[in-house]
C-alpha cells in the first residue's frame, strides 16, 4: 500500500508542478496578482507530496519490502539499517527521486526566504524552478519509476547493495553532491527571471550570490568526500581519476567558481552582466549535462547507472529543451544587459575578467576531453580513450594564472588602476614563496623538480599573499573580529585553494608506492619506514567472510601505528572487496592493501607512502567553509 | 550576432549527443581485422602431444572460438556451437584460454566437443596475441589466413544468421 | 625482507615500467588502469611488460605491442594526430578566442592609466 501511495504522491506532485508554470505564467501575462501569488502555496504543495513519496520509499527500505523492484535489486535484509537507508540513491531511480526531492527542498526555501524580491520576479523565479522540477517528475514516472513492484512472486531476499557502496561515503556523498548539483538551479532561474523580465537595473547580481554560494559550498564537500572515499575504498590510492562522472561533478564546480565572482563585477562595479548571466545558465546546463552523461550510458564509467536508451534520449531532449530555451533567451535578451563602463587595463575587474576566462576556458577542455572519445566514435567509428594525461596537460597550465592572479583581487580596490600596487606590496611576498618552494622540500626531499618549484610556488604566493591582505586587514579594523563574514569567507576559500594545490603538488611528486609479495615476520622498507606483516587471521561480518591482516608501521625503531588492512568476500554477490587500512597523519598517510594470497605462500600487497594527501580534502574544506561564511554574509541582503 | 554564439555551440553538441546515443562505448573493435592471424605454437587439448600453428588455418575459412571452463557465458553459449558446428560443417577450432587441461577434457567429454581442433592456451598468450579481453570471442579467419571478423561475447543465432553466416559464405566463395 | 612483485635494479627502468602501465587502459575492467586492474588479462599484460621493459624495449615499442592487439582504444594519452587535433589545440583555441573578445572590449573601454 505505501509504494502505491508513494507513486501516488509522485502523480499529484507532477500536476502541481505543472500547475506551478502554467498558473503563475497565465497571471504574468494577465498581470493577475492573485494567480502570481499562486506559485508559493502550489510549490509548497509540490514538495510535499514529494517528501511523501520519498518517505514512502524510504519506508519501503527500512521494512524490507521486497515486493518493490527497486528495494529488491539494491537491498537485502542482512543489510546494516544505515546502508538499507542510504541504499535509497543507491541506484538510478532512487537517486533521482533524491534529486527532485532536494529540488523541492531549495524551492521551498526560496519561495519562503525571498519574499522581499518584486513579486514579478520572484514569480518568474518559480515558474522556471516549476518546469524544472516537471521535466524531472516527467522523466522519474515516464522511465525510472521506484515503485515498480514484483508482484505476485516477489523475492524472499534482495540482491544485495553493491559492497563498494556498503560504507559511509555512500551515506554521505550523494546527498551533499546533489545539494551542489541542483542548488545550481536557483541562480540559474534567476538568470532566466532576469532575461525575461529585461528589467536591467535590478540587482539580480547581489540577489543571486548567497545561494551560488551555497550550491558551491555543497558541491565542493560532496566533490571532496567522493575523492576522499576513492582513496580508501578502492585500494589503489588514487584520488582523482578524470573519470567522466568526475569530471561532470568537476566541470559545473570550475565555472560556479567563476560566476561567484563575475557576479562581484556584476553587483559591485554594474559590469559583465551579460557574462554573469550566460555563466549562471551554462553551470546549470552542466549539472543538467552531468545528469545525462551518468544515467544515459553514452560514456564508460565506474559510477555509470545501469543504462536504458529510453532514459538517454528523454534526459537528453529534456537537457535540449532547457538549454536550449534558456540559451535562446539569452541569445535575444543579453544585449539589454551590455554597457560600457570604463575600466584600468591593470585592475581588479580586469584580474577576475581574466581569471574566469581562464577558469571557464579550462572547464570547457575538460568537456572537451570527457566528450571526445564520444565524437570520435560517431564520426569514425573508431574507439579512442581519453585520460589523465590529457585533463592533467591541459587544465593544470590553465590554472596557473589564477593561481598568480588570486592575491592581486583582494588586496586591489575596485575602479583603481593597481599596477603600483603588485609592485609595491607583492614584490617580496613572491620572492620569499619562490625561495620557500625550493627551501622546503630540500629539507626531505633529495629532489626538486620543477613541478614541485611551480606547484608549491603558487600555493605559498596565494598564501602568502592572502595573509599580507589579511595583517594590512586587521590593522584597519583593530582585530580579526572586525572583519566582516564575506571577507572571512575569502579568506578560507583562497587559501584553502592554496593548501589544495600544495597537497596536490607534494603527493603526486613525492608519494612512493610499493608492490610486493610479503610472507608473515617479513618486513619492507618505504620512504624511512619499516613495514612488518605481523600476523593474518580469518574474519566474519554480517554479510562477509574474509581474511585480516595485521601490520606494524615503524620509524627509526619507534612503533607508529598498527595496520589491518582486510580482504572481503560477500558472500551473496560473490564479490572479492579490499579494505584498505590507513594511518593518517597531517603529514602523510602510511596507506596498506591487501592484493591476493599468493600460491607460493604470503599475500600480494600495496604499500604506499603519501606524504600531504590530506590537505588536498583540507583545502576544499577550507574552501566550503569560505563558501559558507560568504553565503552567510550576503543572506538576504 | 555574437549572442547567438553560446546556443549554436550547444546545438552542434546536442548533435553530437544524440548521434552519441547509437554507440555502445564499451564494444572494443578487433585492432587485428585485416592482419594475418598471429602465429602460434601450442598443444591441443585432445592430445598434448601433437603441436598446431596458425598454419591449420591456411586453404580454409575457420571459425576460432575462445572459451574457458571458468567463464559462464562460454558454457551457455556451447550448446549454440553443437548446433552450429555441424548443421554449417564448420571447421570450428577452439582455444581453450587460460584453463586447467583435466578440467577441460573432463568437460568436452561430458557435454559433447563441437571442435575439429581445440588448441590449449594454458598461459594465454596467444589470447593475448589476438587482442582477447572479454570471452567468449569468436574470430573469423579466411583462406590466406587473414583475420577478417571478431566478436565479443556469446553467439545468438540472431547475430549468426545477420553477421557471421554471411562472411563465412562469402568468404567459402572465395572473396 | 618481502620482495618487489616486479622487481628493477634500474630506476629508469622502473619508472618505465610505473609510467608505461598507468598510461594503459585495461580492456576488461575499463575504469583501471593495467596498474590497478586485478583481471588474468591485466596481469598477463603486465607481465609481458616487465619482461619488455627488463629487456631494455623502448616505452614507444612497448605501446605498439599492445595497441597492435588492442587498438588505440586502450591509450590513456590520446595521439597527436590529424583528427585529434582539435582535441589538442582546442582549448588553447577558445582561450585565444575568449581573450581576443576581452581585448576588444578593452579597446573601447579602456580608461586611460597615465
Amino acid at each position: 500500500m505505501m509504494p502505491e501511495l508513494g507513486l501516488f504522491s509522485l502523480i499529484l506532485a507532477l500536476c502541481l508542478a505543472g500547475l506551478q508554470w502554467f498558473l503563475p505564467g497565465l497571471g504574468l501575462l494577465k498581470h493577475n496578482t492573485f494567480w502570481m501569488q499562486s506559485a508559493r502555496p502550489i510549490a509548497l504543495g509540490q514538495s510535499f507530496f514529494i517528501s511523501v513519496s520519498f518517505l514512502c520509499l524510504l519506508y519501503a527500505f527500512v521494512q524490507d519490502d521486497f515486493s518493490v523492484s527497486y528495494v529488491a535489486h539494491h537491498s537485502n535484509a542482512s543489510l546494516p539499517l544505515v546502508y538499507k537507508i542510504s541504499a535509497l540513491w543507491g541506484g538510478h531511480e532512487g537517486s533521482l527521486l533524491l534529486w527532485i526531492f532536494l529540488l523541492s527542498g531549495w524551492t521551498t526555501t526560496v519561495s519562503l526566504t525571498q519574499r522581499h524580491l518584486p513579486r514579478p520576479f520572484l514569480t518568474r523565479v518559480l515558474i522556471v524552478l516549476g518546469m524544472i522540477s516537471f521535466g524531472f517528475l516527467l522523466f522519474l514516472l515516464a522511465t525510472s519509476n521506484p515503485f515498480v513492484r514484483l508482484l505476485p512472486n516477489y523475492p524472499v531476499d534482495g540482491r544485495d547493495l553493491n559492497p563498494l557502496l556498503q560504507d559511509f561515503g555512500l551515506i554521505i556523498h550523494p546527498p551533499l553532491l546533489y545539494m551542489g548539483y541542483v542548488g545550481f538551479a536557483i541562480p540559474f532561474a534567476f538568470a532566466i527571471s532576469t532575461l525575461w523580465g529585461g528589467d536591467r537595473s535590478l540587482p539580480f547580481a547581489k540577489w543571486m550570490r548567497s545561494w551560488t554560494l551555497l550550491a558551491f559550498s555543497f558541491l565542493t564537500i560532496g566533490i571532496a568526500l567522493g575523492s576522499w572515499w576513492a582513496y580508501y575504498e578502492l585500494g589503489w590510492g588514487g584520488w582523482w581519476f578524470w573519470d567522466p562522472v568526475e569530471n561532470a561533478s568537476f566541470m559545473p564546480w570550475i565555472v560556479a567558481i567563476a560566476l561567484i565572482h563575475t557576479l562581484m563585477l556584476s553587483d559591485k562595479r554594474q559590469i559583465f552582466h551579460g557574462w554573469t548571466l550566460l555563466l549562471a545558465i551554462v553551470v546549470f546546463a552542466l549539472s543538467l549535462l552531468g545528469t545525462f552523461l551518468v544515467r544515459s550510458g553514452v560514456l564508460t564509467s565506474v559510477h555509470a547507472f545501469a543504462n536504458d536508451p529510453k532514459r538517454g534520449i528523454f534526459l537528453l531532449e529534456f537537457l535540449l529543451v532547457v538549454v536550449g530555451a534558456a540559451l535562446t533567451l539569452y541569445s535575444f535578451r543579453a544585449k539589454k544587459f551590455t554597457n560600457n563602463t570604463k575600466i584600468y587595463l591593470i585592475s581588479r575587474e580586469t584580474a577576475i575578467v581574466i581569471s574566469t576566462i581562464f577558469l571557464v576556458v579550462s572547464g570547457a577542455a575538460i568537456l572537451l576531453g570527457t566528450l571526445f572519445p564520444l565524437v570520435f566514435d560517431a564520426l569514425t567509428n573508431q574507439k579512442l580513450s581519453v585520460g589523465f594525461p590529457y585533463f592533467n596537460a591541459v587544465f593544470i597550465p590553465f590554472m596557473i594564472p589564477v593561481l598568480l592572479l588570486m592575491p592581486l583581487g583582494p588586496l586591489s580596490q575596485w575602479g583603481h588602476n593597481v599596477l603600483g600596487l603588485v609592485f609595491k606590496k607583492l614584490t617580496w611576498t613572491l620572492i620569499f614563496a619562490l625561495f620557500l618552494a625550493v627551501g622546503l622540500p630540500l629539507l626531505f626531499a633529495e629532489t626538486v623538480p620543477l613541478g614541485v618549484v611551480t606547484g608549491l610556488g603558487l600555493g605559498l604566493w596565494v598564501i602568502l599573499g592572502t595573509l599580507k591582505w589579511l595583517f594590512d586587514k586587521i590593522q584597519i579594523k583593530g582585530s580579526v573580529m572586525g572583519l566582516s563574514k564575506g571577507a572571512l569567507g575569502m579568506f578560507f576559500a583562497h587559501t584553502g585553494i592554496a593548501v589544495l594545490v600544495i597537497g596536490v603538488t607534494l603527493v603526486s611528486y613525492y608519494q612512493i608506492e610499493r608492490e610486493v609479495a610479503i610472507t608473515l615476520h617479513q618486513s619492507l622498507d618505504i620512504s624511512n619506514y619499516k613495514i612488518i606483516f605481523e600476523d593474518l587471521k580469518p574474519i566474519e561480518g554480517a554479510n562477509y567472510i574474509g581474511s585480516q591482516g595485521h601490520f606494524l608501521v615503524f620509524k627509526q625503531g619507534k612503533r607508529e601505528a598498527d595496520l589491518f588492512p582486510e580482504k572481503r568476500i560477500f558472500v551473496v554477490q560473490g564479490l572479492r572487496m579490499t579494505e584498505t587500512a590507513i594511518d593518517p597523519g597531517f603529514f602523510r598517510d602510511i596507506y596498506i592493501s591487501l592484493g591476493e594470497p599468493l600460491k607460493e605462500g604470503g599475500w600480494s600487497a600495496r604499500i604506499y607512502y603519501k606524504p600531504f594527501v590530506r590537505w588536498i580534502w583540507l583545502g576544499a574544506l577550507m574552501m566550503a567553509l569560505g563558501g559558507f561564511f560568504s553565503a552567510w554574509g550576503r543572506w538576504l541582503k | 550576432m555574437r549572442y547567438l554564439l553560446p546556443l549554436c555551440l550547444f546545438l552542434a553538441l546536442g548533435g553530437f549527443l544524440w548521434k552519441g546515443l547509437d554507440v555502445n562505448p564499451k564494444e572494443i573493435p578487433s585492432a587485428l581485422v585485416g592482419h594475418p592471424a598471429p602465429h602460434f605454437a601450442l598443444a591441443t587439448v585432445e592430445d598434448p602431444h601433437r603441436f598446431v600453428t596458425e598454419q591449420i588455418f591456411m586453404g580454409k575459412v575457420t571459425v576460432l572460438n575462445i572459451w574457458a571452463t571458468w567463464c559462464v557465458s562460454c558454457k551457455a553459449e556451447h550448446a549454440v556451437w553443437m548446433d552450429l558446428a555441424i548443421k554449417y560443417n564448420l571447421f570450428l577450432v577452439g582455444v581453450n584460454y587460460h584453463d586447467d587441461l583435466k578440467m577441460a577434457q573432463q568437460w568436452l567429454k561430458a557435454v559433447g566437443n563441437p571442435y575439429v581442433i581445440c588448441i590449449f592456451d594454458e598461459a594465454g598468450k596467444l589470447g593475448l596475441d589476438y587482442g582477447v579481453y572479454g570471452t567468449p570471442e569468436t574470430f573469423i579467419i579466411d583462406k590466406a589466413g587473414v583475420i577478417r571478423y571478431r566478436h565479443v561475447g556469446s553467439i545468438d543465432t540472431q547475430h549468426w544468421h545477420s553477421t557471421l553466416l554471411p562472411l563465412i559464405a562469402s568468404l567459402e566463395n572465395g572473396v | 625482507m618481502a620482495h618487489d612483485i616486479y622487481p628493477f635494479s634500474d630506476p629508469k627502468q622502473r619508472d618505465l615500467f610505473t609510467k608505461v602501465i598507468h598510461e594503459l587502459r585495461c580492456s576488461v575492467c575499463q575504469n583501471q588502469n593495467l596498474s590497478d586492474s586485478m583481471a588474468p588479462l591485466a596481469v598477463d599484460l603486465r607481465n609481458e611488460i616487465y619482461q619488455k621493459v627488463k629487456s631494455d624495449y623502448s616505452e614507444s615499442e612497448i605501446v605498439e605491442f599492445v595497441t597492435h592487439r588492442y587498438g588505440a582504444f586502450v591509450l590513456y594519452n590520446p595521439p597527436l594526430q590529424w583528427n585529434t587535433a582539435f582535441l589538442w589545440f582546442g582549448p588553447v583555441l577558445i582561450l585565444a578566442i575568449g581573450l581576443f573578445l576581452f581585448g576588444k572590449y578593452l579597446k573601447k573601454n579602456k580608461l586611460a592609466a597615465f
